[in-house]
């Protein structure tokens, strides 16, 4: 395995590390693990806690796995992490609102110019003065994995980040199945996130007028998420076809007359969200929705603007970013990026095929990943040949081994699979770090993507108080 | 003594829906950039059925007009009336000064060196101007390309349509002022220039007829754009009015639309009337 080649500048937290098995049914028996993770199980079922997944062309919505273990997480480790993902998503939010603005960071240097104006995630359509203003970045999904007792950044999820729901079920469902675990350890409730959202999408717009959720629709993989968080916060789901934009502003249609909309917390990819500001092809935009946008007409959350600051070729600069905009250390380390559009770069990396990990420059989910240890030579040749016909389509990263947590087996004993967790950080006037998150499991223990669209489980992420 | 020079420019298009659309989004680029010596006295734009607009200025400075129709309509009909007064001589002359690679690419003008929709980096650029003997960060090379397109390209209207790509351009070698523009601005950024696509008219001389044209501009060091013209063989002059500028012809359409609509729209019937006014 490759080591992360680690940033001399970056400060390293001494964070203590729990001895042992985490989580309080390691001691209980086979038998009582076993029943706890059916009873759990049939939980999310009964309930529906669905998550889409693409099977022969067609999305079929069924149960996420769940894991009844809960990662353990300690409250002085914890601390230290909520300052260091505000103090991230603080600087991709200046970064966000430069680009858009007067491009400060482009003159320095720091930033190549190809991730502004060279890639379809800037939209010239979202200049103006919406772009302008602080929390661009309502809700970041920041993906973190733990190496040798450290936390590194993966990826930063800014366009759409899902998942909050799953944290919030994966709770539930102890609360429902198991109470008299969680009033032995009494972890930090996580229950107030949509409150949290709600509150931040308050504070963008103080119009009068409709806050609804923007969804693709019951196809979408996350469609479950949508419905669920918009009961939680007490708000309509609405498609596109509900809504209709001019300059002027926003409205939501109905017989009786269209109602003003002030505030739209969006579930799209933002590219189809305005097939005039977007991608022209989208069929399921709102044409001007851009426009009264960009005038302040209404509030999108995210805003259109944050895909430019998650391109995955950006992610190597963040670190720069934190130095240039906050004047400070960044406080995260992340593994390299390798850029692979060089040909001698592009040749050494290949030479050392297992050491890497391949990811698609525009993917998600996990798509189209390919892990150098594990790849068959199927694999090997579409990496070779996506490189050949597009360098830039993909970057590198040396693969790490992830920390693995324990799950429930098949007959109640435990194993080891690897997982992450995506934190959740709702920007507000000040940044506020769901304490818990999104634990993703790998679905075996020789498994390495832990994407729910890859069959990944979830698990219940436990704050201590 | 310069005298102004007055013209009035008539852009009509009507849009034909096959079935009615409940309604309508526009973007509209019809009115001239007052700049290089030419100056906005009127501008109008009449839009049937009636409509919302709002006037707003886009990413690259271009006026835009949004346009916003509720009632059902089988056809939307847009009028755009200008009137400009040209003062000759006042449009920037002379060479571009060339850049340091590692300088433009901190400066906004970096935008217009970098590959666009229209204008993807490609092999057969690369092959034209080896062949043409075209030298990096050399003007004269530009002037000679302006010159030489028009000799290589057949210019035959008709044979392209709005999106025929560059790479079938390069291939059959025939092409409008729209494709000579998008030729020679690869051209110019292969060669390391910024370079930027406009849109416009060029007001009538004496008794030739005005007409909707594009041409190129080229980036120079202490910020003047230097106008070529490769469908004319020249640089531009006292003739071009300019309406909007971009990285290729996809930021500069004149009207970009959506139509809520069974069926598809159909191609826009297009006429520009440009007269001379009295002085």
């Amino acid at each position: 395995m490759a080591q992360a080649l680690t940033d001399d500048s970056v400060i390293v937290p001494v964070l203590p590390i729990r001895e042992g098995l985490e989580g309080p049914l390691a001691t209980a028996s086979a038998a009582q693990r076993r029943r706890l993770a059916d009873d759990t199980t049939a939980w999310f079922a009964r309930n529906q806690v669905n998550f889409g997944v693409s099977i022969e062309g067609q999305v079929v919505q069924r149960p996420i796995p769940y894991d009844p273990l809960p990662r353990v997480v300690d409250s002085v480790a914890w601390a230290w992490l909520e300052d260091a993902l505000a103090q991230r998503v603080k600087a991709l939010d200046e970064f966000i609102r430069d680009v858009y603005g007067e491009a400060r960071i482009l003159r320095t240097g720091l930033v190549p110019p190809e991730l502004v104006y060279g890639t379809a995630s800037w939209f010239r359509s979202c200049r103006g003065p919406a772009a302008l203003r602080p929390g661009q970045i309502c809700i970041a999904g920041i993906d973190l994995v733990r190496v040798d007792g450290r936390w590194l950044v993966l990826e930063d999820n800014l366009r759409v980040p899902s998942g909050s729901s799953y944290a919030l079920a994966a709770r539930r469902a102890l609360a429902n199945m198991a109470p008299e675990m969680l009033a032995g350890q009494r972890p930090r409730a996580v229950g107030e996130y949509p409150r949290r959202l709600l509150a931040a999408l308050d504070q963008r717009s103080s119009q009068e007028g409709l806050t609804v959720l923007l969804s693709p629709g019951p196809a979408n993989a996350a469609y479950y998420e949508h419905c669920e968080l918009a009961r939680l916060m007490g708000i309509p789901v609405v498609t596109a076809a509900d809504l209709v934009a001019s300059h002027r502003g926003c409205w939501l249609r109905s017989e009786g007359g269209n109602a003003p909309v002030a505030r739209i917390y969006h579930r799209y990819s933002p590219e189809f969200l305005d097939p005039l500001g977007g991608r022209d092809d989208s069929l399921i935009g709102i044409p001007f929705l851009f426009a009264a946008w960009r005038q302040g007409r209404v509030v999108l959350a995210n805003a259109p603007t944050c895909g430019v600051a998650d391109d995955k070729r950006l992610f190597t600069y963040v670190p720069s970013l934190i130095r240039y905009y906050l004047g400070e250390q960044p406080m995260l380390e992340q593994p390299p990026t390798i850029e692979l559009d060089d040909v001698t770069r592009r040749r050494a990396v290949l030479r050392r095929f297992d050491e890497f990990v391949f990811k698609p420059v525009n993917g998600s989910g996990g798509k189209g990943i390919v892990f150098g240890p594990t790849a068959n030579d199927e694999q090997r040749a579409a990496v070779q040949t996506a490189l050949d016909e597009a360098p830039g389509a993909m970057v590198a990263q040396p693969v790490l081994e992830i920390e693995r947590l324990p799950c429930v087996a098949q007959d109640g004993g435990l194993e080891w699979r690897r997982c992450d967790l995506r934190a959740f950080v709702v920007m507000d006037a000040d940044p506020w770090v769901m304490p818990g998150g999104l634990t993703r499991v790998a679905p075996r223990t020789d498994g390495w993507l832990v994407n729910s669209s890859a069959g990944g489980g979830v698990k219940d992420t436990w704050v201590e108080s | 003594m310069v005298s102004w020079r007055r013209y009035e420019i008539v852009h009509d298009s009507i849009h034909h829906y096959a079935s009615d659309a409940a309604r309508s989004r526009n973007e509209v680029r019809l009115q001239p950039l007052p700049r290089n010596g030419v100056q906005l006295e009127s501008f109008r734009l009449v839009v049937t059925p009636a409509a919302e607009m709002d006037a707003q200025v886009d990413h690259f400075g271009n006026p835009m007009w949004l346009v916003s129709v509720e009632a059902p309509h089988s056809e939307l009909r847009l009028t755009a009336f200008s009137q400009v007064s040209i003062l000759p001589g006042d449009a920037p002359a002379g060479e571009a000064i060339p850049w340091n690679p590692v300088r433009l690419r901190r400066t906004p003008a970096v935008e217009f060196r970098l590959p666009s929709p229209r204008v993807p980096e490609l092999a057969a650029i690369k092959a034209l101007a080896k062949d043409m003997g075209l030298m990096e960060g050399d003007w004269e090379s530009l002037v000679h390309a302006n010159r030489e397109l028009r000799l290589r390209f057949e210019y035959s209207p008709g044979s392209t349509v709005v999106s025929s790509p560059l790479e079938e351009i390069l291939e059959r070698r025939v092409g409008v002022c729209q494709d000579f523009a998008h030729v020679l601005i690869a051209l110019a950024r292969h060669l390391g220039w910024p370079a930027r696509y406009v849109s416009g008219y060029l007001v009538p001389e004496e008794e030739s007829e005005g007409l909707s044209h594009a041409w190129v501009e080229v980036g120079s060091v202490d910020g003047r754009w230097l106008g070529l013209d490769p469908t004319h063989q020249s640089a531009t002059g006292d003739w071009h009015v300019a309406v909007a500028v971009g990285r290729d012809y996809s930021d500069v359409s004149p009207m970009r639309g959506v139509f809520v609509s069974e069926s598809p729209g159909m191609p826009p019937e297009v006429s520009v009337r440009i007269a001379a006014l009295d002085q």
